[in-house]
């Protein structure tokens, strides 16, 4: 009898310990952007330092295996115009969403663009341990003006938005993390959809609920869409690397390669919103 | 001594994860440090000690992570207690029985982290979960066992990690 009394009550403690586990995680979900806890927001600050110095140290040993690897071909000098070509598409990709944003929907676009007033920009400094999210840490956060909800991007595309901020860091939400959703329109025929991220780093970026008949193609552009709340349209967020018609025959579902290289990211700039 | 000992080791990990181990990402992973501490630590000292030991591992985690309060804690016990049910019944020393344990091992922790996702509303297909993250992440941590076992073995018998007796 003791025996299996002792069983039960053990079963009944894993059970409670289990659930208010289950609950804890529930009550500090990250869907949207939220305010940090103070422990993980303090422990954060005090660990930016350290983090930055080894984050720094890791890049500084990957550029030179690189070059070891790449005998010779990968260097600073490659790097440095790598990222300037990058930069230069980002440019031109702008470029034309501004021209065609302009003549179509000037008064929302100058709407939309007057939101934001000035950018920042901030260094990574780390990323998130686990291999389901993609979050990056950056070492600018509350003190700088950088809030919850900001959006982040590179020249080449935009990079996602600031999920939690500390008084010196910042966690962004990258547009490949699985709780992602951007509004997005793809440039060439103009047709809407939402891009959710799908696995970390690992999956890449889908586009889904995109028009049946709408002529999309391998190689085509897309940009955030004038009807997200969130980001500012005409940010380029991807290429179309696959189209794939949904089995509802609804729609089509569209795989994209980001437009900002994400699992290379140094510097970003964060747009910060008027007061 | 020990109790210090280990968390330090976790500290230590996470920040690795949280760095250096992005430079180290094979087919767009990177190993699970942490959950090699709890696996090993369950490996040689049982299910009770795993399971503690996963928990505490997992929530310093989460607590690093400052979302999801209870994932990785939930998802580590689960592991740490599997882990350290094989204690008695196989060949602890080997480290093929070592990897082969990490690799099954994290791959429940992988299960349980999706179930909990679902739960939460973020849906991955399950296929793209397991060929994308869990079957990789566990592949990836069976090899980096093979380089650290015996070390975590040795600290464990004989080093910082040793049981202290009074």
């Amino acid at each position: 009898m003791a025996p299996s009394w002792r069983t039960a009550k053990k079963f009944f403690l894993t059970f409670i310990l289990v659930g208010l586990t289950v609950g804890t995680i529930h009550l500090t979900r990250a869907d949207r952007p939220v305010d940090l806890n103070p422990i993980a927001a303090w422990t954060r600050d005090v660990a930016a330092p350290v983090q930055q110095a080894v984050w720094r140290a890791a890049q500084a040993v990957e550029a030179g295996t690189a070059f070891v690897f790449s005998l010779g071909r990968e260097n600073g000098r490659t790097r440095a115009l790598e990222k300037r070509v990058a930069a230069l598409e980002g440019e031109v990709r702008r470029l034309r969403a501004v021209e065609a944003e302009n003549a179509r929907l000037k008064a929302l676009l100058n709407y939309r663009t007057a939101r934001f007033e000035a950018s920042l920009a901030a260094a990574v400094i780390g990323r998130n341990p686990d291999n389901w999210f993609g979050t990056v840490t950056i070492n600018c956060g509350r003190a700088e003006g950088v809030m919850p909800g900001a959006p982040v991007l590179t020249p080449a595309g935009l990079v996602g938005r600031v999920l939690a901020a500390s008084q010196h860091t910042a966690e962004v939400l990258l547009i490949t993390d699985p709780r992602s959703a951007v509004g997005a329109v793809v440039y060439e025929t103009q047709t809407p959809g939402i891009i959710h991220g799908n696995l970390s780093e690992a999956g890449g970026l889908k586009m889904w609920y995109v028009s049946k008949d709408a002529p999309v193609r391998r190689g085509f552009l897309v940009l955030t869409s004038n009807l997200s709340g969130v980001f500012p349209p005409g940010i380029p967020v991807g290429t179309v690397t696959r189209v794939e018609e949904e089995k509802s025959g609804l729609f089509k579902t569209l795989y994209l390669h980001p437009a900002a290289d994400l699992n290379r990211l140094e510097e970003v700039l964060v747009l910060l919103k008027k007061q | 001594m020990r109790t210090v000992a280990f968390l330090i080791l976790i500290g230590t990990a996470l920040l690795l994860e949280k760095t250096v181990l992005h430079f180290l990402r094979v087919a767009g992973v990177k190993p699970d440090l942490v959950l090699l501490l709890v696996i090993f630590n369950g490996i040689l000292k049982g299910p009770r000690e795993g399971a503690f030991w996963g928990f505490i591992g997992g929530l310093i985690e989460d607590f690093a992570c400052g979302h999801y309060i209870g994932l990785h804690a939930l998802s580590k016990l689960c592991a740490g207690y599997v882990a350290g049910l094989v204690e008695v019944r196989v060949y602890k020393e080997s480290l093929f029985v070592a990897a082969v344990v990490v690799w099954g091992t994290s791959i429940v922790a992988g299960a349980v982290v999706y179930l909990l996702l679902a739960t939460l509303g973020i849906f991955v297909a399950p296929v793209e979960a397991f060929i994308r993250v869990i079957f990789p992440v566990a592949v990836y941590n069976g090899l980096v066992s093979l380089l650290f076992y015996r070390l975590f073995h040795r600290a464990t018998f004989y080093g910082i990690l040793k049981e202290e007796r009074f």
